[in-house]
């Protein structure tokens, strides 16, 4: 998988291209064999702004490309099959939303050598029939689980799979499935979000019993989903612009430029305390009882100051918009009296409710409902 | 009022609260019988009954809590039927304080219907929001909301840097329309947890 995205002007591309990898990785569970840094306005978008991605592979592949940075990860395998990868990030509201993977694959599962599927894994055939194996073998007890036929192509979530279904075909394996040197094969955070397919599954296995095949199958192995790709490499885009404030070129680099300012960019964080409008006390002064002398005259909040001025300063005066309600029906004999006396009770009880307003002269300084006012008028 | 007098130089807004044993003091009910059906007060004024109580301003110098019952038309299957509103001006609720208050109004109803002298069990109030609001003013009083208004006019006073979020298509230069639109997605579980931990 090759990605291709653009740079935009003072950042910092080998940043960039790690921040990049990472995400793919962590995302999808692919390592890119390649990134290029192309520059602005290099990726090809059709009119509508949708990503063109076969557009940019052929730009790519014919050096019509402004490459900025070219990271090479590793060079593509030779292999006589052709896995197509389409893989789409999507950034909204600042998440990373991942389509399900598809794989298309041009390697064809034709013949299944008859072989019982426990020996699978101690045959020593050449790399695609073992792929072959492992693959009917997951395919059968993929098919177990779900009880229907899944496809191999098929992604597990899309066929239906969820995370008991998995951790039950990751028992049945290592029941199943004996390691080379003959141990069981120990799987351990298996991701159904990583393990994309059955095909993409068997692929993973085999990489790890090939890593394993002369000793015993690391116990905490994490299973990694390599790629292979045809010679000419697949081109495709992710859509990731790696240009945050401050110059940062990944969010690594973002939060402490935003908690300690460096180079152009400033500080967010606000001397002392911050949540002197929150309602919740800071260790130094808690909210304790009013004195006596405040028991029955205090100064409105400056959230009961916005809210009063938002009142008497909307347009029409016949309604308001800061009228709460609670409203509950009842069904059956209902007890008058007994619902007035919880209405005096409930009255008594709540300061809140016995709580009026009135603009006064200034007996509080310090208060700022005229800010409040006059922030309005302007 | 009009905005004229709110504007009135130096004026400062006060709560008052009213005593708890003021005599009478409870909150306003309106009782509305609709039992024999609309037709004999009219769906119209019941409606538009209902409607003003929602939306009449109070005046907030005598009171700003009023309730109203509706006895709704009867049904074969269900006689009795009612409406309970409560209308409360923002400045002294919000929704979570309306939860307990709806919670104390149906304690204390029970309480009162089962012949109880008062309601039990219900917590004790140690601090309420008028206490908050003194909390509020003495954090003022010390200069804090000068200090906070500094420094946030000197983070906020020249051209605010572009916040170049890894968007879907290029920022435009010249047209910012604020005009938006929410995409709700799920994320998984990881990458939650990955974002929290940044």
């Amino acid at each position: 998988m090759v990605v291709v995205f653009e740079l935009r002007k003072g950042s910092s591309p080998g940043m960039a291209c790690e921040v990049i990898h990472k995400a793919v990785c962590a995302s999808i569970g692919v390592r890119p064999s390649r990134i290029v840094a192309a520059s602005e306005g290099e990726v090809c978008r059709a009119l509508n702004g949708k990503l063109q991605r076969r557009a940019t592979r052929d730009s790519l592949l014919g050096d019509r490309l402004n490459i900025l940075y070219d990271q090479v990860y590793y060079k593509p395998i030779e292999e006589s099959s052709t896995v197509e990868l389409g893989i789409e990030i999507e950034e909204t509201e600042l998440s990373l939303r991942v389509n399900p993977l598809c794989i298309e694959s041009g390697a064809a599962t034709t013949e299944t050598p008859s072989v019982s599927e426990t020996d699978a894994l101690k045959i020593a055939l050449n790399t695609e029939v073992r792929e072959n194996l492992i693959l009917n073998f997951l395919t059968n007890t993929a098919q177990k689980i779900l009880r229907k036929p899944v496809d191999a192509h098929t992604p597990l979530m899309e066929a239906g799979f969820n995370a008991l279904d998995l951790a039950e075909c990751v028992i049945r394996i290592q029941g199943d499935l004996i390691a080379p040197s003959g141990s069981q094969l120990q799987l351990t955070n298996v991701d159904v979000h990583q393990l994309i397919t059955l095909h993409s599954f068997a692929r993973a296995l085999l990489k790890s019993s090939e890593k394993c095949s002369h000793s015993i199958l690391d116990s905490t192995m994490n299973i990694e989903i390599y790629c292979k790709e045809d010679s000419l490499g697949q081109a495709d885009v992710l859509d990731m612009d790696c240009h945050f404030p401050g110059w940062s070129s990944s969010p690594e680099e973002l939060w402490p430029n935003v908690w300690a300012p460096t180079k152009g960019c400033s500080g967010m964080s606000p001397p002392g305390q911050l949540h002197l409008f929150s309602g919740t006390a800071s260790p130094g002064m808690p909210i304790v009882p009013r004195p006596t002398e405040m028991r029955l005259l205090i100064p409105a909040s400056l959230q009961q100051a916005t809210m009063y001025a938002g009142d008497h300063l909307v347009a029409s005066s016949a309604r308001s918009n800061y009228n709460a309600m609670i409203q509950f029906g009842a069904v059956g004999k209902l007890d008058v009296e007994a619902l007035k006396m919880a209405l005096a009770f409930l009255w008594r009880r709540h300061q809140v409710l016995r709580t009026t307003l009135i603009l006064q002269v200034p007996q509080f300084p310090g208060l700022f409902y005229m800010t409040v006012t006059k922030v309005l008028y302007d | 009022m009009t905005p004229q007098e709110v504007k009135a130089e130096k004026s400062s807004l006060i709560q008052i609260i009213r005593p708890r044993d003021e005599p009478g003091g409870t909150i306003p009910l309106e009782v509305w019988d609709c039992t024999n059906g609309w037709n004999s007060s009219g769906f119209d004024s019941a409606a538009d009954a209902i409607g003003d109580h929602v939306v009449t301003p109070f005046d907030m110098g005598v009171a700003m809590v009023r309730s109203l019952h509706v006895k709704l038309p009867s049904e074969i299957e269900t006689p009795n039927k009612h409406l309970m509103m409560i209308c409360i001006h923002h400045a002294i609720t919000d929704v979570w304080s309306n939860r307990i208050i709806l919670r104390d109004l149906l304690i204390a109803y029970s309480a009162y219907a089962a012949g109880a002298e008062e309601p039990t069990g219900l917590p004790h109030l140690p601090v309420e929001y008028a206490d908050y609001a003194v909390w509020q003013w003495q954090h003022l009083e010390v200069g804090q909301f000068e200090q906070q208004l500094e420094y946030w006019k000197e983070q906020l006073a020249n051209t605010l840097m572009t916040l170049n979020l890894p968007f879907d298509r290029e920022r435009s230069e010249t047209s910012n329309s604020y005009e938006g639109s929410r995409f709700p997605v799920c994320l998984p579980g990881k990458l939650v947890v990955a974002l929290s931990n940044l």
